[in-house]
């Protein structure tokens, strides 16, 4: 039922691809745009680009981020594995309920509930133990690592959950004991999932204002809190420069993952080919 | 046997140790039952396998043939009963430490591993030196013929080709028993046939045993010194191809494998050695040239096999209208299958009957054809009668 | 303990434990504890705090178990907070109106989003890894900057207003951002690849036999679509629709940066109660009602809807 013409549907997805993709094309265009008013064009020029990168603050605040979002998607692949794991694998074990429970919960959950309880709850043990002493980079990093595991727990859930078991049944049948046929066999042909899993954690932490907001304390400004401030304050053509930036990165990021895929895809093809062929 | 061809009889060739009192088997399955919730899907089975046999399991899905292969290799805990090798019960023996390899029917090859990996990883698990697993591994290669593919990864194989690599990748570890589930479901037809000559070649090459789990009834008896049918968690029959072809001793067996032609009666006459079994709803007798353990009036079936039936148009020559082992009808559907033809034969009494003819001549015009009145005659040996 | 999974006759098939003892109680319990500690737990002072008097204090919440003077425990337990919710029409009135704004989002989406997904369902396969490719992208770009160039193009003097004067349709600019609109066309352009790619998804696993199977017992195609594709093509408009209403719902950024004053959102007096007001209390209150009201109705849906599956599987 693959028809040539383009149809009702065709039309549709033309439509909401330009909707999709003016704004992102006007955002990159004003910021080369050398008049202040951002609307207005004034001809070309690079001057935001210049102020986005002598901007100290905003660079502190951009490599702050980026800190975070590391360290929070690594944990969060760690956590999300093990939880991954242990929903898969475990059957029905004490407490099942509970934990499906705090996994599922963290998805459906506004940002601003997430926020408000980890703030209170790090005030409360601030004042009962004394740890984590005032808030700022760790704070975050726990808040974020907190919903991102959710998010990798259910990347790993489903790829472990498509494992055809006979793999690391095979493995033990060979002689392989249960641990190590994890790492051996289970976690290479999860290792796809796991990268997936690691960029989701570090796109939702970099991209969170939200929480990041709520669980901050003196000192630790992240760039979508800063961004956020000065927009209020009013349209400012540097943060056009951030937007092109990251625009570019992640286009070349996923253009390159994609192609790389694509090769990847044909060889197997073509292997495949091969090997029915002879 | 569907295909009518006379069943490979393997088990001359061999010793036959299971009819040895003195031989002990090299498997001893006890009472075996597993259950899983409110299902029986292994239901009190005890079983001996010797060594150096193909034992194959044969039966429907769902029949527990492959429950009964995973306990043999660990990957479920029977509910009761045992199992032991060699002697060794293997009750708490987790799979990696068993003396069994199994071959998935899913082939389960690692695919971020190259072939020579596949096939050395159970003997890199028991810390072998790498020259031997070197050695051991290229030969399992050569034992399969896929030596030039060593550095290949999975994917880049044709099915037959993986599945000789699961093979080897189980021979190189040298179990005691190797568990085969399924082995040829995956290949196309001629494939299969030409991997069950070589499969049978390896297994006799290294004396192994075999136990394998198969739906193919064509497969079990080419391939197999001995099967067991399964039904619904038990083993209804255990006996050489032959022996559970020629002599089923269920209705189950006899119509499971092959075709039969399945008849009610009573038994009129029983004697040591013959007996007379007189047909119910159909005007027929039939005469058994053996004994038959039951009591004169017991209900019986009789159970014939389309091949053992011959048909003519004129009354065969020894029989009388009113000889035993005679019916009469009219040929309903010929079905033409090259080396043979199945005729489906209507008696009188509407039942219908299944009779194949070797096609020995070549035929432009059939000496028999649709609607011609016909007469269905055995021998005395043909009939198989079964006492449920 | 014994693990399960689902026989393919839909038997439980247990399966001896296989990993050692420690190493499965590690396993569990790692993420079983951070979650507890850093999630779950949350949530009982949240509403500890919802019970206890707002006061001027660092922090700003009385204590709500206290040592008496004579010693006696004094348990001070103060609905004041969940009262106010329920006095103040404005708690009401964005609860109501949170709702109604993701619906219509929803909705908005699911329009436009539908067509979309079935185009590149049904586009020649060289294209859809492409296609698909330009849906996804934008989730990986910031959504805060995403939803900054709609303001340059929605202001007074943006993109669309210029346009429009320089093309003499109007003298004065139409009021756009900070409108109800405004919030609506950036919840929308937000939400929208998440809606698309779960209908995708159904829609490609779609048999097209089934499609031509229809169209030769004389189905006309709109009756095909009718008939065959949306009915099922619903666990992807369930899937989207989830996905774009529950954050939705709880949304703070585009109702601040694009909406006006009188777009009131939940999130956005919760914010503002925390930040603005500093009433912990209060803020502490709306988090929970927010929680009830919206997760557990969207619990309990996809709870249904799961075992709805499970028992036609």
């Amino acid at each position: 039922m693959r028809r040539g013409g383009i149809g009702f549907s065709g039309i549709m997805l033309a439509i909401g691809l330009l909707f999709l993709y003016v704004p992102i094309v006007l955002l990159i265009l004003f910021s080369f745009n050398e008049s202040r008013l951002v609307t207005v064009w004034g001809g070309w020029s690079l001057r935001w680009y210049e102020a986005l990168f002598s901007d100290q603050q905003m660079l502190r605040a951009a490599w702050l981020s980026i800190r975070i979002a590391a360290i929070t998607a690594t944990i969060a692949v760690v956590l999300g594995t093990m939880a991954g794991v242990a929903l898969v694998r475990f059957g029905n074990f004490r407490g099942r309920f509970l934990f499906t429970g705090m996994i599922a919960t963290p998805l459906v959950m506004p940002e601003v509930i997430i926020g408000l309880s980890m703030l209170l709850m790090f005030v409360a043990m601030d004042q009962a133990i004394g740890w984590p002493a005032g808030r700022g980079m760790l704070t975050i990093i726990i808040a974020h690592a907190t919903f991102c595991a959710a998010y990798v727990t259910v990347v790993v859930q489903s790829r472990l959950g498509a494992l055809d078991r006979s793999l690391e049944e095979a493995a033990t049948d060979l002689g392989a004991r249960p641990l190590k046929v994890f790492f051996v066999i289970t976690l290479p042909i999860i290792a796809p999932a796991l990268i997936a899993g690691w960029l989701l954690a570090f796109t939702l932490s970099l991209d969170d204002l939200v929480v990041a907001s709520f669980v901050t304390g003196p000192g630790a400004t992240t760039l979508p809190m800063l961004v956020f401030s000065s927009v209020r304050l009013g349209v400012s053509p540097q943060v056009n420069a951030l937007g092109s930036i990251i625009v570019a990165l992640v286009s070349i990021g996923i253009i390159l993952a994609t192609a790389l895929m694509h090769r990847r895809e044909r060889l197997r093809q073509r292997d495949e080919h091969l090997a029915r062929a002879g | 046997m569907a295909g009518g061809q006379q069943p490979t009889d393997r088990a001359g060739a061999f010793a036959e140790p299971w009819r040895d009192p003195h031989q002990t088997p090299l498997i001893r399955i006890e009472r075996l039952t597993k259950t899983f919730g409110d299902f029986y899907a292994v239901d009190d089975v005890s079983l001996d396998i010797y060594r150096g046999e193909f034992f194959s399991l044969l039966g429907g899905s769902g029949c527990g043939k492959t429950t009964l292969l995973r306990l043999m290799a660990g990957f479920e805990m029977p509910t009761e009963g045992r199992i032991s090798i060699d002697g060794v019960d293997l009750a708490g023996v987790p799979p990696h430490r068993r003396p069994v390899n199994m071959m998935f029917q899913s082939y389960a090859l690692f695919p971020h591993m190259s072939v020579a990996r596949n096939v050395a990883f159970g003997l890199r698990q028991e810390g072998l030196p790498s020259a031997e697993i070197r050695s051991r591994v290229a030969d399992a290669l050569e034992l399969v013929k896929l030596d030039r593919l060593a550095k290949r990864k999975p994917h880049q194989l044709s099915g037959g080709q993986r599945q000789r690599v699961a093979l080897a990748r189980c021979l190189v570890k040298r179990p005691k028993v190797l568990l085969l589930d399924e082995p040829l479901a995956a290949l196309d037809r001629k494939l299969r046939e030409e991997t069950q000559f070589e499969l049978v070649n390896i297994q006799e090459q290294l004396g192994m045993t075999f136990v394998i789990v198969t739906h193919d009834q064509g497969e079990a008896m080419a391939m197999s010194t001995r099967v067991g049918v399964m039904d619904e968690g038990r083993i209804v029959q255990i006996g050489t191809p032959n022996e559970v072809y020629e002599y089923p001793t269920s209705r189950f067996v006899a119509g499971f494998i092959g075709s039969i032609n399945m008849f009610d009666g009573v038994l009129a006459e029983s004697a040591p050695d013959h007996a007379l079994v007189e047909g119910v709803g159909e005007p027929v007798r039939f005469h058994i040239d053996h004994g038959i353990a039951a009591p004169a009036s017991a209900t019986v079936t009789v159970a014939i096999r389309p091949e053992k039936m011959r048909l003519s148009k004129t009354l065969p020559e020894g029989f009388t209208e009113d000889s035993p082992n005679l019916l009469r009808g009219t040929v309903d559907e010929i079905a033409y299958l090259g080396g043979q033809s199945i005729y489906v034969v209507v008696l009188e009494s509407g039942r219908m009957v299944r009779v194949s003819v070797p096609n020995t001549h070549r035929m432009t015009e059939l000496p028999i054809t649709w609607e011609d009145p016909v007469y269905v005659s055995w021998p005395a040996f043909a009939g198989v009668v079964l006492v449920d | 303990m014994a693990e399960s999974s689902t026989h393919p006759n839909g038997i439980v098939r247990h399966r001896p434990a296989r990993w050692p003892r420690r190493a499965r109680m590690l396993v569990v319990s790692v993420p079983y504890l951070w979650l507890l500690v850093f999630f779950a737990v949350p949530f009982l002072i949240v509403l500890k705090i919802s019970l206890s008097e707002p006061q001027f204090a660092q922090p700003p919440y009385a204590p709500l178990i206290e040592w008496g003077d004579d010693l006696a425990l004094d348990i001070r337990l103060n609905l004041a907070n969940y009262a106010l919710l329920a006095e103040d029409r404005l708690y009401l009135v964005a609860y109501l109106n949170s709702i109604k704004i993701a619906f219509f989002s929803t909705l908005i989406c699911l329009a436009i989003g539908y067509p979309m997904a079935y185009a590149i369902a049904r586009a020649n396969p060289a294209w859809r890894t492409g296609l698909l490719m330009l849906i996804i992208l934008p989730f990986w770009t910031s959504f805060l900057i995403r939803v900054y160039a709609w303001i340059g193009i929605l202001r007074d003097n943006g993109v669309i207003n210029n346009l429009l004067i320089s093309f003499g349709i109007i003298d004065q600019p139409l009021q756009m951002l900070q409108t109800d609109f405004a919030v609506y066309l950036g919840i929308t352009y937000s939400y929208l690849p998440f809606m698309i790619l779960p209908l995708f998804a159904t829609l490609q696993r779609l048999d097209d036999s089934l499609l031509e199977a229809a169209a030769d017992l004389g189905c006309p195609p709109w009756r095909t679509f009718l008939t065959v594709t949306l009915p099922l093509s619903v666990p992807g408009i369930v899937a989207g629709s989830l996905l774009v209403f529950i954050p939705a719902v709880g949304e703070f950024v585009i109702p601040a940066l694009l909406g006006g004053p009188d777009t009131v959102m939940i999130g956005r007096v919760l914010w503002d109660e925390f930040f603005t007001n500093r009433d912990w209390p209060v803020a502490s209150a709306v988090a929970l009602v927010m929680a009830l009201l919206l997760v557990l109705p969207i619990m309990l849906i996809q709870w249904l809807y799961s075992r709805e599956q499970a028992r036609e599987a």
